[in-house]
């Protein structure tokens, strides 16, 4: 079943059967911390690379928390994740193997927050599922839909919870712009089209301390052919789906979150065009299309890694206005009216959006020459929500609430795994040089 | 080996970040330098006063009597900035004169708020590059990169593992024969009415401080230097000898308002 948030709070008819389900997994959830410590859960992480570590660093923010394990392949990022925890107090178990860690700490987990690359992402969720413990993920489920879809079986068949980590599913400022606005008070009108973007200046190759250099022994043992290719797995396509996935996913995410509906196709252009050595697409645009209930609407969506110029936002445009937004506030926080739309000062005084000084004036001439309709821009509406937590921790509260509580997580495997589908097939529209079609069926397991 | 040191540079914090490394192959330098500048931009993720998501956004958002769980990281530039604060005497001040005295740094439970009474506002601006800077030594320990210097935007410069000789900029250095200075494993910040005209703003008066022309801080800890070359400014060389002299380690240049060099603890 799908839990997306938007579906939840729309669908009467099946939010009768999911509140049965999330009474069930509240009874069961409520049996499994009173074998535990009800007031505090305890947690592993697999993975502690760059994102393990912000996901570390939020949770350490979260009451009742508490690490007990850590995992990586990497004797570094053993030792950094060690030493980081061990300041707060939390002294962690320490592996290399996640088998041997869930042999060794299952009993006394709650559950598992996964972060290592996309492509072993499946392989540790399913074990901690199986083991029977909860997972949050990183989004990308993986970089194949079977591995992905395993991960949706897996969790079914638990019944465990598995989180994707689209962190702005439990953004409050997105909530509000797009089941506030954009749903229910239907301030941009019909939304026609959308446009997103993720930029990034030119970077070079991420290195390692020589002397925490692995062996070929254990690179080899993991499935990795080099150090490099460990420490820049995003970019060959064995371990990762390259930028489209990595920036993509979290934005191409949000359309879907939005029209309600699943892409009916893609079309894109991309390439490895200024990085040579790297295997995945250093550049890609998209199109996608969606057949909403009102009519076709399109999304571009596009990529670079050799230009930071715009970074990284979203817009959804409507016919009678647009939202702008960004996960960083300064890039992107605003309601834009087109000039035809009705007065939107009513919602400003509801405190749906935020009134600033009024935009540029119409000025009055005489000048035939000078058509003044055309000057009078649309001013900007601040959203009025602030997110004042780290970005993911929201999410993760999310996470550890539908643990304790029983809340509806906000993107369940299913939903991560339509999302999954629709950013992969962006490589595949790419590589085929193809139109890629989709039927309903093909976002569910 | 290579005996030439690499330099590289970074936007981040509102300035230029450089790296220099020497001893060290250029593309070996190159990463340690990319490991240097992602710890800058965590450590600014946490104390950028900006941005609403950040532990000091958060802080000064918090009402009278509350508290928000921080990171290790922000808690240990508080307490340096609160070091900086009580033995200049408060002329250095993260909150700027709005409030330190409601400032409540809980090291047990890893939270920062304010006290019942009051808050103020928190801003690191005088502080928070020179902790960055000391945060990456941690990095390039663990690089085996020995011989480096970090500089944060040319205000504040720490000189590891070797003697390395620096320029020290500004009309009022050059106006008084301060060209250059030797340091190793030890940190220079300065302070002056030159760069950005008076943007160093009194904690006690709220208005420029203007005791001297320019100052300069040594000391072995980046954000100490960082925060002690804002309060030369406004001390009196009495003050700065006695400081000086309780906290071993630190060296005072005051260019005063007769454009003389003052040399304390040297």
């Amino acid at each position: 079943m799908n839990m997306n948030r938007n579906h939840f709070m729309q669908t009467a008819a099946i939010a009768g059967t999911m509140l049965a389900t999330l009474k069930a997994r509240a009874i069961e959830n409520a049996v499994l911390s009173a074998k535990k410590n009800p007031d505090q859960l305890n947690i592993a992480v697999i993975g502690v690379g760059a994102q393990g570590r912000i996901l570390m660093e939020s949770c350490l923010r979260i009451p009742g928390i508490r690490f007990i394990a850590v995992c990586d392949i990497w004797n570094y990022s053993q030792r950094y994740a060690e030493r980081y925890l061990k300041k707060y107090g939390h002294e962690v178990n320490v592996y290399e193997d996640y088998q041997e860690m869930l042999a060794n700490e299952t009993d006394k987990l709650d559950a598992v927050i996964v972060a290592s690359p996309d492509w072993v992402h499946a392989e540790h969720t399913n074990a901690c599922l199986n083991a029977g413990l909860h997972v949050y993920s990183e989004k990308e489920m993986a970089n194949t839909l079977e591995k992905a879809a395993s991960m949706v079986r897996t969790a079914k068949s638990t019944g465990k919870l598995l989180q994707i980590g689209h962190q702005r599913r439990s953004n409050p400022r997105y909530i509000h712009a797009v089941e506030t606005l954009i749903h229910e008070t239907k301030l941009i009108g019909r939304v026609t089209t959308a446009t997103a973007q993720w930029n990034r200046a030119k970077a070079d190759d991420i290195g390692w301390p020589a002397k925490y250099e692995m062996d070929a022994a254990t690179l080899d043992k993991y499935g990795y052919n080099s150090m490099t290719e460990f420490r820049n797995w995003r970019w060959y396509k064995k371990y990762g789906g390259g930028p489209i996935v990595d920036l993509g996913s979290h934005q191409i995410d949000l359309f879907e979150w939005v029209w309600g509906v699943n892409p009916s196709s893609v079309i894109a252009s991309g390439g490895t065009d200024f990085y040579k050595h790297r295997e995945w697409y250093d550049n890609v645009m998209a199109i996608y299309e969606y057949e909403t209930p009102e009519g076709t609407a399109r999304a571009f969506y596009e990529t670079q890694t050799t230009t930071g110029h715009g970074g990284f936002s979203e817009a959804f445009r409507g016919s009678e206005g647009t939202i702008e937004i960004a996960e960083v506030p300064q890039q992107g926080n605003s309601a834009l009216r087109e000039a035809h739309a009705p007065e939107w000062d009513n919602y400003a005084v509801q405190g749906l959006i935020k009134k600033v000084a009024a935009p540029i004036k119409q000025a009055s001439t005489k000048n035939v020459a000078v058509d003044v309709r055309v000057t009078a821009a649309a001013g900007a509406w601040p959203l009025p929500v602030e997110l004042t937590k780290p970005a993911h921790q929201p999410h993760l509260e999310n996470f550890f609430n539908a643990i304790r509580y029983g809340t509806p997580l906000n993107c369940p495997a299913e939903t991560g795994y339509e999302t999954a589908v629709a950013v992969l097939a962006v490589n595949r529209a790419v590589a085929t040089n193809q139109k890629i079609t989709f039927k309903p069926s093909d976002f569910h397991v | 080996m290579n005996s030439e040191p690499h330099s590289f540079k970074y936007e981040a914090m509102t300035t230029e970040f450089e790296v220099i490394i020497a001893g060290q192959e250029q593309e070996y330098a190159r990463q340690a330098s990319g490991a240097v500048f992602r710890e800058i931009d965590r450590i600014n993720d946490l104390l950028n006063k900006y941005d609403a998501r950040s532990d000091i956004g958060q802080v000064n958002l918090l009402k009278p009597g509350e508290s928000v769980r921080v990171a290790i990281e922000t808690l240990e530039c508080l307490e340096r900035a609160a070091w900086a604060y009580r033995v200049s005497g408060g002329l250095f001040d993260p909150t700027l004169g709005t409030g330190f005295q409601w400032l409540e740094i809980d090291r047990p439970n890893f939270s920062v708020g304010w006290k019942k009474g009051g808050k103020g506002e928190v801003n690191l601006g005088g502080i928070g590059k020179g902790y960055a800077i000391d945060q990456a030594t941690e990095i390039l320990k663990d690089w085996d990169v020995e011989e480096a210097v970090i500089n944060g935007g040319t205000s504040t410069v720490l000189a590891l593992g070797k003697k390395w000789t620096l320029g020290v900029g500004g009309p009022w250095g050059e106006k008084v024969g301060l060209t250059e200075i030797t340091l190793e494993n030890q940190a220079l910040s300065g302070s002056g009415t030159e760069v950005k005209g008076d943007h160093i703003i009194n904690p006690k008066t709220g208005k420029p401080a203007r005791r001297h022309l320019a100052a300069w801080a040594v000391h072995p800890s980046a954000a100490a230097s960082d925060a002690l070359s804002t309060a030369f400014m406004m001390m009196t060389p009495e003050q700065i000898e006695k400081l000086c002299r309780s906290e071993s380690g630190t060296v005072a240049f005051i260019v005063n308002q007769e454009e003389a060099l003052i040399e304390i603890g040297v």
